[in-house]
Order: structure tokens, then C-alpha cells, then sequence
């Protein structure tokens, strides 16, 4: 059967280079999507965990629920990582099948705060009244060891007046704070964001100085051009006052990725359907051109099932050395989505290449089109008429 | 031995009201080494009766068996085995693939029977040495005159040793020159032992057979040794 196929290709080569070109062209982008969507996923996740590594998580350690054992052996990457899964499920069901590993986490015993505020200077945060509870703010006291929490977040997070928060800053840097008081949410809405935390400046200056960042003030001691400092404020909001929450961005971007994984797939699984109807209707054409040759064959003592064969192997050759091919082109197509890539989605740098996976998963994926491609074909043999092509005297 | 009993043949080209018998109630016994030429006008029904000994068509009614065994009532499988493997088809206009060699064209019955690659070099050696074209082997088929592209066909109708040679005016296309090449190489084939049944039209080619048998209008009208 091989050799015969080989015969076969020998014969053919013209029509089948021209199938190969078509397939080439078809696959080439097939590829590009899946290498897009498979191997990009993974770095979507690094993004995504870079975006919630340069968040703020607050470790509450003297509430007695806390299980400390559980919460000391893991590093601050691995507090990360579970609150952004429990987030992750929360917020987005394209992370669903993390779910899993989401059972692990603290019960929300770690504190994201979605917006923080830095300095009570230019405000007019000294409205006492605002502060339901413990020690008031005193423009004086702007030392390091205190912060405000919000009472919508003192209860969601069961957080008291004396409770030792621990700011991490970097993987391994921290400052520990304690809470000193809690005020009424209202007393510092800005900008649609609302505030779950103050800090004094002093601790954004701690903060700037951990991270080995420069943080000046204007005239009046407000950290107003905060934007200027993105290695420490990466996610403040457009006036400058508060550092808006990671989820805001990593969630944009989890959309973002999602929305071109999903187009990416449908793209590429929509084109390996076509690519075989293509194939189909080629290699009909060039049996149509074969009927002698398969009525000669049939007479010589061919089976119907050993024909379809010889014509399966042909068109597997091609494709598979099609797609091999592809992969060569798509390596080119990656560079130039690598530029678009890293403009859509603002981030620094984004690798594709090729890999064996993406070429499996195009050729079982075919393969599997071609069950029925194979049962169509046989079909097509059986009702040719051995007679009618060799003649009847 | 090769026995036909009441076959017939009908062919329905236009539904039933154009039907067409091709063959009408034919008996008939070839025995094995034989040496049959069927003769007769054009439509008269020779090829469909090759077709129908050769396992390629049908037939309407009646049975035929070939060393006992019924080749009308067996199974695809069967009738491919047949025919790849009891029967030796001869083309009046040779069938070979113009791009393959001559090597490769001989090759194809054995391809397709399964053979390894060491024997089917010896039997091809073989096959193209008895039409004496040995020598052209690695030539394509489309460069050999037709003389010598009805002995590839001949010697590809060999190659699998099958006992009967089916041979639909071989020498139909061929000038008197190539014909006689082709009619001894028939002739001894028959030598040789083989059950040769020829479709001619040509009644000097004809007159090589040991039997001769005339179909007129899908019916036997005349028999002879």
C-alpha cells in the first residue's frame, strides 16, 4: 500500500505541491492562533501574577481565627497566589477549573485593599467626626505604625482596633502597622473609588524607601503626582489620590486574554474544519482525474478498503508535511503578532514560539476529521463502475 | 475448468423499457489449458462475457464456476482474490499508467496480492523476459511503442502466475507485426499450460486458437475445435 501510495504521489506531485500550498497557507495561521492561545495562556497567568504581585496584601496577625502554622509556611508569593485564585473564581469563570487548588486558601483572613489612601495633608481628613472608632487622625502623629481601615471593611474582614497588620511591600519587605482607628467609608470617596484604607505619608515614604524609589512632594506635602512613581503606584487612580486595586487591572487583562484565547481557538479549529473540507473536495477532484487508474486497480484485484487506503496515506503525507511546513512559516507570523501582542495588552514583553503541542494538536485534530473524510471516501470508491470505466464491448 | 451455465446478462440503460440483453442463456465449458478465441460483431456480447468470467460484472441468471467454485455467488473479498490472483486481464487498449515505469506497471498486481519487495523483483524479471522487454524496464510507459505497451500489459497479466489469461482484443490496436508478437507470446502461453481466452475480432488471430466460439446477438451460434 505504501509503495502504491508513493506511485501515487509520483504521479501526482503537480496536483498535490498545489493542495500543500492551500494547506500551507491554512494551516500556517492555524498554527499562529493555537500557539497564540496554548502557550500564550501560560504567560497571560505570569502577567496576571505579576499585576497582583505588585498589589498590596495586609497579613492581620492576632485575629484568632488565623491558623498560624498554615500561615507562616507560606511566602507571601503563595499568599498571592491564593487570594488571586479565590479571586479568580470569584470574578472570572474562565479560572474555574483552578477551583481546586482555590480550597487551600486562609478563608480570607488576607486583606486586599482595592484602594488605599496616602496622606491626610491636603485634605480635609481631619473632620473628626468621620472616624467612628478609636484614635482619630492627628496631622502630628504621622508616624509608621498606624494605619486606618474603613468600618465597611472592619467588619467584612472582622479587623479590630489594636489588630497588627503586617504591609508587605515586596516579596519579602514589610512594614508592620497597627490599627489605630476606623472611619466611616465616606469620608474619603474620590474619583468612584472608595477608600478602605489610610496610611500616613510617612509610610508611603517608608514604602517608596523599601522599594528604593524617591517620593517628593509639592509645596503643601501631598503626594499629588503619583503616577510619577509607577514602580510604587502602579495602580492609582487618574487623580492621584489612591492606589487602585490589582484585581481592576488583572481582571481588565484576564478579559482581555480570555476574549483572545477564545477567538484565537475558534479561529484556528474553524480553519482545520475548512482545511479538511478543502482537502476533501481536492482530493475528490483528483480521484475524479484517478478513475481510470482505481478501475484498473479494481480489476487487478484492489479492494475498495485498500484503494481508500493508499489515497488516505497520500493525503496524510501531504498534510503532515504540510503542517510541518506551517510551523516553519507561523515561527515568522509569531514575531509580528509578538509586537501587536505586546501593544494590545501593554505589557513588556510576550514570546511565541512553536511547539511540538500545537503541532499535535493539529494533526490529531485532523486526523479525527479524517475518520469521516475516510468513510466518505470509501463510500465515493464503492460506487465506481469498474465496467463502464474500461469500456464494454 | 471454467463452466457457465444459463447465464445471462441484462442491461437496463434508460430504465426498463430500453433494456438490452447482452447475453441470453449461455452454457459453456473451457477446460484448463485451453486455448478459446470468442469471436463475433460489436455488441455482440463478447466482453460482457469476459467481464462475467473475469468476476468484474454480474450476471443476470444462470452460474458460473471456475475449477468448481461459484465465482457469481462469493463474497467482494473473494472476487478481488480472484482476480488478483486465478485471472490475468490483457486490455485492448493496454491500461498501463503512462507515468509509471515499465517496472512499476508490472509491479501493481503484486502490490497489490502483498508481495515482498525480493520476490517481486524475480517474478517481474521473469514476466518481462517472456515479452522480452527485460531490457526497458526502468523506462516510462508513455515512451514504449504499442506493441510493446500491450507485452508490458501482457506481462503484467502474468506476473501473479494466474491461471487464466483474459485477453479483450490484444491485438486490437497493434499493427500485423506487433500482433504476431503478441499472438506467439499468447500461443505460448497456452504451451506453457495456461487457459487462454481471447476476445478478437480479427479472425487470422483467431484461427491461433484451438477453439473457436461466435456470439451473435448474446447467443452461442457456432463452437469449434
Amino acid at each position: 500500500m505504501f509503495k502504491m501510495a508513493l506511485l501515487e504521489i509520483k504521479t501526482l506531485w503537480k496536483q498535490l505541491v498545489c493542495i500543500m500550498i492551500i494547506i500551507v497557507c491554512i494551516y500556517s495561521i492555524v498554527l499562529t492562533m493555537l500557539t497564540v492561545a496554548l502557550q500564550g495562556t501560560s504567560q497571560f497567568n505570569k502577567i496576571i501574577d505579576g499585576i497582583y504581585s505588585t498589589g498590596t496584601v495586609l497579613e492581620f496577625k492576632n485575629i484568632p481565627e488565623i491558623k498560624h502554622n498554615l500561615f507562616y509556611e507560606f511566602s507571601v508569593n503563595n499568599i498571592m497566589f491564593f487570594l488571586r485564585r479565590e479571586e479568580k473564581i470569584k470574578e472570572n469563570n474562565w479560572y474555574k477549573k483552578t477551583s481546586n487548588e482555590s480550597k487551600l486558601s486562609i478563608s480570607t483572613k488576607f486583606l486586599y485593599f482595592n484602594n488605599t489612601l496616602i496622606d491626610m495633608w491636603g485634605t480635609p481628613i481631619d473632620d473628626y467626626e468621620f472616624f467612628v472608632e478609636g484614635q482619630k487622625w492627628c496631622y502630628e502623629d504621622n508616624t509608621n505604625d498606624y494605619l486606618w481601615v474603613s468600618n465597611t471593611c472592619s467588619k467584612e474582614h472582622n479587623i479590630s482596633i489594636g489588630d497588627s497588620i503586617r504591609y508587605y511591600v515586596d516579596n519579602n519587605k514589610y512594614i508592620s502597622v497597627t490599627v489605630k482607628g476606623i472611619f466611616d467609608k465616606k469620608i474619603a470617596e474620590n474619583g468612584g473609588y472608595t477608600i478602605d484604607c489610610i496610611l500616613p505619608v510617612s509610610l508611603g515614604t517608608e514604602i517608596g524607601r523599601m522599594k528604593d524609589i524617591d517620593i517628593s512632594y509639592n509645596a503643601i506635602g501631598t503626594l499629588q503626582h503619583i503616577t510619577q512613581y509607577p514602580g510604587l503606584f502602579e495602580f492609582c487612580n487618574e487623580s492621584g489620590y489612591g492606589i487602585s486595586g490589582a484585581e481592576d487591572q488583572a481582571l481588565r487583562f484576564i478579559n482581555t486574554a480570555s476574549m483572545i484565547t477564545t477567538t484565537c481557538i475558534s479561529i484556528a479549529f474553524l480553519l482545520i474544519l475548512c482545511s479538511v473540507g478543502v482537502i476533501f473536495i481536492l482530493l475528490s477532484i483528483i480521484i475524479k482525474l484517478r478513475e481510470k487508474h482505481i478501475a484498473i486497480s479494481r480489476a487487478l484485484g484492489i479492494s475498495i478498503l485498500k484503494i481508500s487506503f493508499v489515497y488516505m496515506i497520500v493525503i496524510e503525507t501531504i498534510t503532515t508535511l504540510s503542517v510541518f511546513i506551517s510551523q516553519f512559516i507561523s515561527n515568522r507570523f509569531n514575531r509580528v503578532l509578538e509586537e501587536n501582542l505586546v501593544r494590545i495588552l501593554e505589557v513588556n514583553t510576550f514570546y511565541l514560539s512553536s511547539s511540538v503541542s500545537t503541532l499535535w494538536v493539529v494533526l490529531i485534530t485532523t486526523n479525527i476529521l479524517f475518520v469521516f473524510f475516510f468513510i466518505l471516501l470509501t463510500k465515493k470508491m464503492s460506487k465506481l463502475n469498474i465496467i463502464a470505466l474500461l469500456g464494454r464491448g | 475448468m471454467i463452466e457457465i451455465a444459463n447465464v445471462s446478462k441484462k442491461f437496463n440503460s434508460c430504465g426498463e423499457k430500453n433494456e438490452f440483453w447482452a447475453l441470453r442463456d449461455i452454457n459453456l465449458t473451457i477446460k484448463t489449458g485451453n486455448f478459446v478465441a470468442i469471436v463475433g460483431r460489436s455488441g455482440s456480447g463478447k466482453s460482457t462475457l469476459m467481464n462475467l468470467i473475469g468476476a468484474l460484472d454480474k450476471p443476470t441468471s444462470g452460474n458460473i464456476c471456475v475449477d468448481t467454485q461459484d465465482i457469481v455467488n462469493i463474497s467482494n473479498h473473494k472476487k478481488e482474490l480472484y482476480r488478483n490472483q486465478k485471472i490475468g486481464f490483457i486490455f485492448q487498449a493496454f491500461y498501463l499508467e503512462p507515468t509509471y515505469t515499465v517496472y512499476e506497471n508490472v509491479e501493481m498486481p503484486m502490490l497489490i496480492k502483498g508481495v515482498s519487495f525480493k520476490e517481486r523483483g524475480k517474478s517481474i524479471e521473469e514476466s518481462l523476459s517472456k515479452v522480452g522487454l527485460l531490457h526497458k524496464a526502468h523506462e516510462k510507459a508513455k515512451y514504449l511503442s504499442g506493441g510493446e505497451q500491450q507485452r508490458v500489459s501482457i506481462a503484467r497479466a502474468l506476473v501473479n502466475n494466474p491461471e487464466i489469461i483474459l485477453a479483450d482484443e490484444p491485438c486490437g490496436n497493434l499493427d500485423s507485426n506487433n500482433s504476431n508478437q503478441v499472438m506467439d507470446i499468447l500461443g505460448e502461453l497456452h504451451l506453457e499450460g495456461k487457459t487462454v481466452i481471447m476476445i478478437s475480432h480479427n479472425m487470422e488471430d483467431a484461427n491461433r486458437a484451438k477453439r473457436i466460439i461466435t456470439i451473435y446477438d448474446g447467443k452461442i451460434v457456432e463452437d469449434r475445435e
